[in-house]
């Protein structure tokens, strides 16, 4: 009789998750970051964590990455606790900060070269020419970090978060700052990685961009994880249009009519929105305005973006 | 998957240091040029030897005989001539304003009271602002004129056909340094110094210089042990330290002319235990600081007093007990006992083995508090 196989790690599975975050607390002194987070990242996703200033999604995103130790809970990526196995768990994970940083006198290839070998991985001259080229670094190749523009680091960040191959890339406001080209071409290559198969985690402050990337979407306000759901069905829960009136004068207050339609009164007075699933409101809704003496000076109908979904659940006016 | 490979992330540790720290000027002036320019320097300034002291002859009876007498009295060196004064009022007037360190007043008639054989006096005036100088000026002119008065006494007995009385003579030789130049003392002492600036100072900068540029945070989201990681940061301020070393007793005996009796191998061990130190007081400051100048400074602050307290400027024995005792938790002092010992005494292992197991003992325990800082710093 031979011995069992040993069991394999849970995200060995097929369809297991890639990270398992359960019951995840961090305190700074008094200040609880993350007071019990619950969350699992889908093996190949690209998975956006929005979240107001402060909501605990950089803490949350430096605890899986090794950077910080929780105070409580379990992290596990690929199956692996993060602390225990940290040497397993940490070379299948890749951060890009938030913050630009950069090493003053190395090179790009140094720096890209010097950060494989602390993953313990010999950077290749094919591998190392294909990150330099996907990220429109190969002209820079010798050039000192120092010299770079910000836009430069900041592909050079991504960059040492890929020489090591990592199975989870997490990217901590990867455009911040960038101009609109650059976002366009980071995009492009974020899409690439995931259909080579490596899982993206991505915090943004732009929604946009996570409407454009994502395919699921966790909200996190007050070290609380508010929804996690697929971006369609999110997007279609809470309403598929947005209905935008412009008055000819301000209002300080929203006419009952208007309040019964669900309208809400945009800061400034000079504005009212309404969101619904279908159209059927407009008509009631001009009425209602012109009944009560407002006069419309423009109206305007669009999709229910992330980012009204977004405001609508961290300032608690929808529950999730 | 198997762990990452150790071998290669020390070495990538290493050699990114390496990188860094041979582009960075300001390092590199404090690791080759500066101990290099110091060593010379104070080889040169530092002169414990006390000679030509400045010193006004006041000859009030201007005859042959008080001529010879001051001639005599500066020919060893020790004191110079540096002016002559009418009277001891002037003379002391060239001390109080610093044209003179010293004076000698040689009354009237003592060339006839002399040959008389009357007793007389000389008065010697001494500026006792440094006492040591004041000290060796005063003891070589009662050495000269105790010398002197014993020569009269000689001839009168002889001429009085008397016996001349027995009389003890004290014949000093000179070990280790028999010229008693201050160099061959000084420069091992410098040497430890020196590597106290290279290795402490330098470790401290290079460790903080990661946090100050905030590339901490990549560092610690790799699988990088923190050994590995200690052992790659460390390695190449050991070779520095060993290298400056190397140059240092070079300089120090084909510039100083510093005697190399002892076996190098003693000396290396004792460097290389030193250096286990003045590393881990260098990780420690730098778990302590957040940028390259909070560094600096804790280095610094750690420095001074580690050198006052070791021996390399004033004796150890001449503290006050309780200040003596510190200094056994002082590896700078053990160092330089050390040095001194291989480098003038030709001192083995069976003399130095107190020093050496000290060394051991204080590098293992500041490179073992150091260690664990850091890694509660980066765990």
């Amino acid at each position: 009789m031979t011995a069992p196989e040993p069991a394999l790690p849970s995200a060995e599975v097929p369809g297991a998750p890639v990270v398992e975050v359960r019951g995840l607390v961090k305190r700074f002194g008094d200040l609880t970051a993350v007071a019990g987070v619950d969350l699992e990242i889908r093996r190949g996703e690209i998975f956006a964590l929005l979240g107001p200033n402060g909501a605990g999604k950089t803490t949350l995103i430096s605890v899986v990455a090794g950077l910080l130790r929780a105070t409580a809970g379990e992290v596990r990526v690929l199956g692996r606790d993060v602390v225990r196995d940290y040497r397993h768990t940490r070379r299948s994970v890749g951060l890009v900060p938030q913050e630009l940083n950069f090493d003053p006198f190395l090179t790009v290839e140094e720096a890209l070269r010097f950060q494989a070998g602390y993953f313990g991985v010999r950077l290749g001259e094919e591998r190392l020419v294909e990150i330099l080229t996907a990220l429109d670094l190969i002209a820079k190749r010798h050039t000192n970090s120092r010299a770079l523009s910000g836009g430069m680091k900041r592909r050079l960040l991504i960059g040492k978060a890929l020489v090591h191959e990592p199975k989870v890339l997490f990217l901590d406001e990867p455009t911040a700052g960038v101009d609109v080209e650059l976002r366009r071409s980071l995009w492009a290559y974020v899409r690439e990685l995931r259909s080579r198969g490596t899982t993206i985690v991505l915090t943004t402050h732009y929604l946009d961009e996570a409407e454009e990337l994502a395919d699921r979407v966790g909200v996190i306000d007050g070290g609380r994880i508010v929804v996690v759901e697929e971006k369609e069905a999110l997007l279609r829960r809470y309403g598929g249009r947005t209905f935008r009136l412009a008055l000819e004068a301000p209002i300080a207050e929203l006419p009952p009519a208007l309040a019964a339609l669900g309208a809400r009164l945009e800061p400034g007075g000079a504005e009212l929105s309404i969101e619904t699933s279908g159209s059927a409101l407009l008509g009631p809704a001009l009425r209602a305005a012109e009944e009560a003496g407002l006069t419309v000076r423009d109206a305007e109908t669009r999709r229910t973006t992330l980012e009204d979904v977004f405001v609508r659940l961290v300032s608690g006016r929808e529950p999730a | 998957m198997t762990g990452p490979s150790p071998r290669l992330q020390v070495a990538a540790v290493f050699r990114k240091e390496v990188r860094q720290t041979v582009r960075d000027r300001r390092i590199m002036f404090m690791v080759v040029a500066a101990p290099m320019v110091q060593t010379l320097i104070f080889g040169f300034a530092v002169d414990f030897d006390v000679d030509k002291v400045p010193t006004e002859v006041v000859d009030l009876d201007r005859s042959a005989e008080s001529r010879e007498h001051a001639r005599r009295l500066l020919a060893d060196g020790t004191l110079l001539r540096s002016g002559e004064s009418s009277s001891a009022e002037e003379a002391s007037r060239k001390i109080d304003v610093g044209l003179a360190a010293a004076a000698v007043v040689m009354p009237r008639r003592l060339g006839s009271d002399l040959v008389a054989r009357r007793p007389a006096e000389v008065q010697v005036i001494l500026d006792g602002t440094d006492p040591n100088r004041a000290s060796i000026a005063g003891a070589a002119a009662s050495r000269y004129f105790g010398e002197r008065g014993e020569e009269l006494m000689r001839e009168r007995l002889r001429a009085a056909g008397l016996r001349e009385p027995g009389q003890v003579e004290s014949v000093p030789r000179v070990a280790y340094n028999p010229r008693l130049k201050t160099a061959p003392y000084l420069v091992p002492g410098i040497a430890a110094t020196l590597l106290v600036i290279v290795t402490t100072l330098v470790t401290a900068m290079g460790l903080s210089r990661e946090r100050e540029n905030g590339t901490m945070e990549q560092v610690l989201v790799t699988p990088i042990r923190p050994l590995w990681l200690l052992l790659g940061k460390l390695l190449p301020f050991l070779l520095i330290g060993l290298l400056d070393m190397g140059l240092l007793i070079g300089v120090g005996t084909w510039v100083f002319e510093v005697p190399l009796r002892g076996s190098l191998l003693v000396a290396g061990v004792g460097v290389a235990l030193y250096l286990f130190s003045t590393l881990g007081v260098g990780l420690l400051i730098s778990t302590v600081s957040q940028t390259q100048q909070q560094a600096f400074l804790g280095g610094f602050l750690f420095m001074l007093p580690a050198i006052l307290l070791s021996g390399i400027m004033t004796p150890i024995r001449a503290m006050p007990d309780w200040l003596q005792a510190i200094t056994y938790v002082n590896p700078v002092r053990h160092f330089a006992e050390v040095m001194r010992g291989v480098l003038l005494h030709g001192s083995g292992l069976e003399d130095l083995w107190f020093q050496l197991a000290l060394l051991a003992f204080l590098g293992a325990a500041i490179m073992g508090l150091a260690v664990a800082r850091f890694r509660t710093q980066i765990a």
